[in-house]
């Protein structure tokens, strides 16, 4: 299973003041930390494995975090104690995570060409993103007559734009490159994996929506996730996702 | 480049102690004398304003880390009978020394310098190698202690702020 980003720095963002008895976490920490239990626990198993451009993007994303902060007009004194706390303290957990997993080394050349297939492959989504029908219309007009035709209407389209929420995602939201990299490094080392085991289920943990499907009011968006396993075999998902496979699995 | 005194001292102090396996009671004052040199670089990146916020904090952070491993290592060093760790205690601060020995040179060599974003970026990954050797030698303060002096609505005001932030600009 290969660790995104997103999920290292879920796993990370987590602070307990006892004095005042609260408790600072990411909105997926639970998921991400279930996960690396089973990591943990599996340790000799190796399967949770991420790569250097990952460990130090999370360290990156972190960075940014606090350089925003201090973009905001902050009084030093009363800003940079606190701030410095909570970096030492989601460095800390970073790095305790990061003890768990297998940092995998990765051929520069073959990512490199793995990365035009990543870029092409969203290139193609973003046109298809771009063209999506518009059925709500159509079935709308095929809805009986005694019904409220706008309030059909309106039901229609939200099923639509839930439907495919992922690919819309990818206009409003562009891919980054470096996301682009760490899918094209993962494709990478799920080949080599591929080669090397006869049978094997290849995932990548993540929360980014253009990665994992996008689900809301019982929908599921997953065109992108699809495409995912299509060219790449790779399942990306939620870390709770995966965390319910593995232990379905016996892990 | 300013001479750090109170460093040097250390350092030949900590060799001393190291060849006798025993604290020297003023091994103490003489750390006491590294962590006010610390404060001062602390105060230097917190006044200056003729560098901006993100560089004067990345500064900051790093004089800060090497002050509070000082605490920790001047802690230590005062319970060291109580707790049994002399001379274990000398050889775990011989272990993170070289690591802080370095931080405060290169922070010091920065205070009239222009600072570039390459030189940010050396110092943090030098701050994370110092945090890393301070866990190793039990001289790194764990955050309930980093945070015993310290406002904690404030901090968990700045922490919700930092994650939800970091949740905005990662989905």
């Amino acid at each position: 299973m290969f660790l995104d980003t997103s999920t290292l720095i879920a796993a990370s963002i987590y602070l307990t003041i006892e004095a005042i008895g609260k408790e600072i976490k990411d909105h997926f920490y639970d998921e991400a930390t279930r996960l690396m239990s089973i990591i943990k626990k599996n340790i000799n198993k190796r399967i949770g494995i991420t790569t250097f451009i990952v460990e130090e993007e999370a360290y990156t994303v972190l960075e940014r975090a606090v350089e925003r902060k201090l973009d905001q007009r902050v009084e030093r004194e009363k800003v940079f104690e606190l701030l410095s706390i909570a970096v030492n303290s989601c460095e800390s957990r970073l790095r305790k995570v990061l003890s768990s997993v297998l940092r995998e080394p990765i051929n520069p050349v073959e990512a490199g060409q793995t990365y035009i297939s990543v870029a092409l492959m969203y290139n193609a989504l973003e046109e298809q993103a771009l063209k999506l029908p518009k059925p709500a219309a159509m079935m709308t007009d095929a809805a009986p007559s005694f019904l409220n035709k706008a309030e059909i209407f309106e039901m229609y389209r939200s099923q639509d734009e839930i439907l495919n929420s992922q690919l819309t995602n990818l206009i409003y939201n562009p891919v980054e490159d470096s996301d682009k990299m760490i899918l094209a490094q993962a494709a990478c080392l799920c080949k080599l994996y591929k080669e090397t085991e006869k049978e094997i289920c290849y995932f990548l943990a993540s929360t980014d929506h253009h990665f994992v499907p996008v689900r809301r009011q019982r929908l599921t968006s997953r065109q992108v996730t699809d495409k995912i396993v299509t060219n790449f075999g790779i399942i990306a998902e939620r870390p709770q996702k995966i965390f319910l496979t593995l232990r379905k699995n016996g892990l | 480049m300013e001479k750090n005194v109170a460093c040097d001292t250390l350092s030949t102090s900590l060799e001393v102690m190291q060849a006798s396996r025993k604290i020297e009671a003023k091994a103490l004052d003489i750390i006491g004398d590294v962590i006010k040199e610390c404060e001062n670089r602390e105060a230097f990146w917190l006044s200056n304003s003729e560098v901006p916020h993100s560089t004067a904090f990345i500064l900051y952070h790093a004089s800060r880390n090497a002050r509070i491993i000082f605490d920790k290592m001047l802690n230590r060093f005062t319970f060291a009978h109580e707790r049994h760790e002399n001379p274990s205690v000398v050889h775990d601060a011989r272990l993170v020394f070289p690591s802080l020995y370095d931080i405060c040179n290169i922070l010091d060599s920065l205070k009239e310098r222009q600072i570039t974003s390459e030189m940010l970026q050396f110092i943090r990954k030098r701050v994370r190698i110092l945090r890393n050797t301070a866990e190793k030698a039990s001289m790194l303060p764990t955050i309930e202690e980093e945070a015993k002096t310290i406002d904690k609505e404030k901090l968990t005001t700045e922490l919700e702020e930092l994650a939800a932030d970091l949740r905005v600009n990662l989905v």
